[in-house]
């Protein structure tokens, strides 16, 4: 596809004007501000604090627009891994394809592998498809509880509508059968 | 309807999507960008299922677990308006935390008052107790005291609950809610200081408030918590204070002499305790019990002024049992030994004693060999004067390091020039390649070690203007160069700590021992000895460096310019602590001798009294 310099000078245009929405952003979105109602340069603190909210502000905002820009409700695609396991399982990376083509892959650190046994999750992939049928496969490498590599993969099918694609990766002891389940679920992200 | 036909035509590319925006952004104005971002972020129409709710919120701890608290705020921040309610405060209280963590505390305080005013169970005791002393800090006691009332204290760590209990009654005395304050005392069941200084602090607002009866009530249970081995003693030294207001008050001496009579046989509780004690029994008439009291004081006295203000209270006592002839014989001996102590005080020659320890950190057995022979007030003094010098000892230790080091500096000049002779003479190609790749292989250890200076001893002067004749390795030049900054910067950093290590120790010692002149004396000396060393060395230094093909050039130098500069202030200023020392001194002891001749005239006074009264 080529681009026209008329395209080029309309791309450059939408730039100019979300940096400019964005700093009237910054100055705008101020709701914790009424806790502070001293005078900022009364105290180096609060403007230290003063900065580090505008920083969450405009990181908010940030992100807020990143979602909606790139990755609109009716294209989105998210995918999570959490873990609910430890004891028969050692996770060491997860690749995510999506139809066929790799689409993500992570080796986690202990750090992160502590964080996802404590409860956490952690969004692996974020992405746009068309409206249809699609298949995600996650490839999960680690080690067993007797320390020996273990590589599965699981896969998933769903059709893309209109609401964004929701995949949680879980991965969790079995007790019953001393082993561990890999499971791809969709969820629904509206009520 | 234009707009809405080219809305039409550009869905139909991505490029159209595109376009879409620059029309539809174009269409606003600044201000109203903040309406479209409000539109795109707050969509309040729609709420996450608890399943999608529930993975942003562990979204958010997988990145405030991994360090990365930014995100995990932004994150939950911006999903925070479609959470579902239990997961809008599971989300809320990762965003506190992680504000927590970023030290923004103003902001923290504002989202848990936000989640506080739902009064919701997912907030933990800790955190409301967190919060709380926040807002008591600020002086916010309003706000303290709705976060305290909502804590169940049952569910705090004993420590916490404890601290809980004492910030509440804090809060209400702050508020000037007395009863509330009281309630929440009566609610508590701890032994620990909190409790103590609760109670101290109720009475005293008590008495502030001169509700009487009221404040006899809480002095009462604060004597009663004699048996509390957590209470320091300046507890009971509060305690004594409550008594003196009794005392004061005049209306509640037996009270006061009962509570004071039980808790004296504390072992803890200080003689000026005993001694208050003494003055209420005498007050209240009970000389026999003074007597005794006032014996036991005089038995083993630990400070020499309490024991003349015993004695004296001894001889009013014995004069009131009249035992005159007792009263008079203990006049005599303490007028005897009043003098005794002027005398010793005038002549006292600590020197002498301290010249006779071998090793003056062995303060225990020095204590028991010196002081076998003496009593009370010289103990306290010699205690003293041996502490104080093991730590002068210790610092001689400092400065000898230090001093070996700069001895080492001399050693490596001396060399340095021997070898630098003999690599002059020896000079040959072959043989200074050889030399020259050890060296830049040394040189590149010292780079990594930043340690020693011997090899830069080795290569100095005009041998570095062969070097760069030979034009073989400028690296090297420019290696050594550093490396001969860092040894001097090492040498300039021992001195620095140096004068920081005497210059605290000395302030510590004139601090605790104020008495002591020709300890510092000495040690002002020894560091003048020192100072005058470090100048000669700086001055070597400064020449090796000129030397040395003018490596260092001016900013070292005049960094060494500067360091002898300021050796220099340091001298003078410890002359000036040595002068200031030396006058401080001679007020000290005189200002004692004026005390111990002012407890003697009131003694001949109470002499002349008994006397005349034994005429009559």
């Amino acid at each position: 596809m080529t681009i026209t310099k008329k395209q080029l000078v309309s791309t450059f245009n939408i730039y100019l004007m979300l940096c400019f929405g964005l700093f009237s952003f910054s100055i705008q979105a101020s709701e914790p501000n009424s806790v502070s109602s001293k005078p900022a340069s009364e105290n180096v603190w609060n403007q230290l604090e003063d900065n580090k909210k505008s920083l969450i502000d405009l990181n908010r905002q940030l992100l807020n627009i990143e979602q909606e820009l790139l990755f609109p409700a009716s294209t989105q695609i998210k995918v999570f891994v959490s873990l609910n396991t430890g004891e028969f399982f050692t996770l060491d990376s997860v690749e995510i394809e999506l139809d066929k083509k790799l689409v993500s892959s992570h080796l986690y650190t202990v750090r992160e592998r502590n964080a996802l046994i404590e409860g956490a999750a952690h969004d692996i992939f974020i992405g746009n498809v068309k409206s249809g049928n699609h298949r995600v496969i996650a490839t999960i490498i680690g080690l067993d509880e007797n320390k020996r590599n273990v590589k599965r993969a699981v896969a998933i099918d769903f059709t893309k509508e209109s609401k964004p694609i929701i995949i949680n990766l879980n991965i969790k002891d079995n007790q019953q059968s001393k082993n561990t389940d890999f499971l791809l679920e969709k969820i629904d992200p509206l009520l | 309807m234009k707009f809405f036909y080219k809305f039409k035509k550009i869905q139909k590319s991505k490029m159209g999507l595109l376009k879409f925006f620059i029309s539809f952004i174009c269409c606003f104005s600044t201000s109203n960008i903040y309406a479209l971002q409000k539109q795109l972020t707050n969509k309040d129409e729609f709420i996450y299922s608890p399943l999608y709710a529930d993975l942003i919120v562990k979204n958010a701890i997988y990145y405030a677990d991994n360090e990365v608290p930014l995100h995990a705020v932004s994150l939950s921040l911006s999903t925070l308006n479609r959470m579902p309610k239990i997961y809008y405060q599971r989300s809320l209280m990762v965003v506190i935390d992680q504000l927590l963590k970023m030290k923004m505390y103003n902001t923290a305080y504002y989202y848990f008052e936000k989640l506080h005013k739902e009064k919701q169970s997912l907030i933990t005791e800790e955190l409301r107790l967190f919060f709380a002393k926040y807002a008591y800090f600020q002086n916010d006691f309003k706000r303290a005291k709705s976060f305290l009332t909502a804590i169940d204290f049952k569910k705090l760590a004993q420590n916490d609950q404890n601290f809980g209990y004492y910030l509440l009654i804090q809060t209400n005395l702050s508020l000037n809610e007395i009863a509330d304050a009281s309630e929440t005392f009566d609610k508590t069941n701890d032994k620990s200081n909190y409790y103590a200084l609760s109670l101290f602090n109720l009475s005293l607002k008590n008495f502030q408030d001169s509700s009487e009866n009221f404040s006899n009530h809480y002095a009462e249970k604060l004597f009663s918590i004699n048996d509390t081995k957590d209470l320091r003693v300046g507890y009971l030294q509060e305690r004594l204070l409550i008594a003196q207001s009794i005392l004061y008050l005049d209306k509640a001496i037996p009270f006061a002499k009962e509570k004071m009579w039980n808790i004296r046989q504390e072992s803890q509780v200080s003689e000026i305790g005993k001694l208050q004690l003494a003055r209420i029994l005498i007050k209240d008439k009970d000389y026999a019990n003074a007597q005794s009291l006032l014996k036991a004081i005089s038995q083993k006295p630990n400070n020499i002024l309490i024991y003349y203000q015993s004695q004296l209270l001894l001889a009013q006592v014995n004069e009131k049992l009249i035992f005159n002839p007792h009263a008079v014989i203990i006049l005599d001996h303490l007028k005897k030994k009043l003098s005794l102590d002027i005398k010793n005080l005038a002549s006292f020659d600590g020197q002498k004693l301290i010249s006779e320890i071998k090793n003056p950190c062995e303060i225990e057995s020095n204590i028991k060999q010196i002081t076998s022979k003496m009593t009370g007030y010289q103990q306290d003094k010699i205690e003293n004067i041996i502490k104080i010098n093991c730590e002068l000892s210790r610092m001689v230790l400092f400065d000898q390091n230090v001093r070996n080091r700069f001895e080492l500096i001399e050693v490596a000049a001396i060399e340095r020039k021997v070898m630098k002779d003999r690599f002059l003479s020896d000079f040959s190609l072959d043989s200074y390649n050889a030399k020259f790749k050890n060296i830049d292989n040394n040189a590149r250890f010292l780079i990594l070690n930043g340690k020693d200076f011997d090899i830069v001893d080795v290569l100095s002067g005009s041998d570095l203007k062969n070097l760069e004749k030979i034009n073989r390795n400028k690296n090297v030049l420019k290696h050594l160069t550093q490396n001969k900054k860092l040894t001097l910067e090492k040498s300039t950093m021992n001195y620095e700590k140096l004068e920081l290590a005497s210059g605290n120790i000395l302030w510590n010692a004139y601090q605790n021992y104020p008495s002591k002149k020709w300890l510092f004396r000495k040690n002002i000396n020894q560091m003048q000895i020192d100072l005058k060393k470090t100048n000669q060395l700086m001055k070597q230094i400064k020449i090796f460096s000129l030397d040395a093909n003018q490596l260092l050039q001016a900013n070292s130098l005049m960094g060494i310019n500067s360091q002898i500069a300021h050796f220099n202030d340091i001298g003078n200023q410890t002359l000036k602590i040595n002068n200031y020392l030396k006058h401080e001194l001679q007020r000290i002891i005189q200002n004692e001798i004026l005390t111990l001749k002012k407890i003697q005239a009131l003694a001949d006074y109470e002499m002349t009294r008994i006397i005349d009264l034994e005429s009559q």
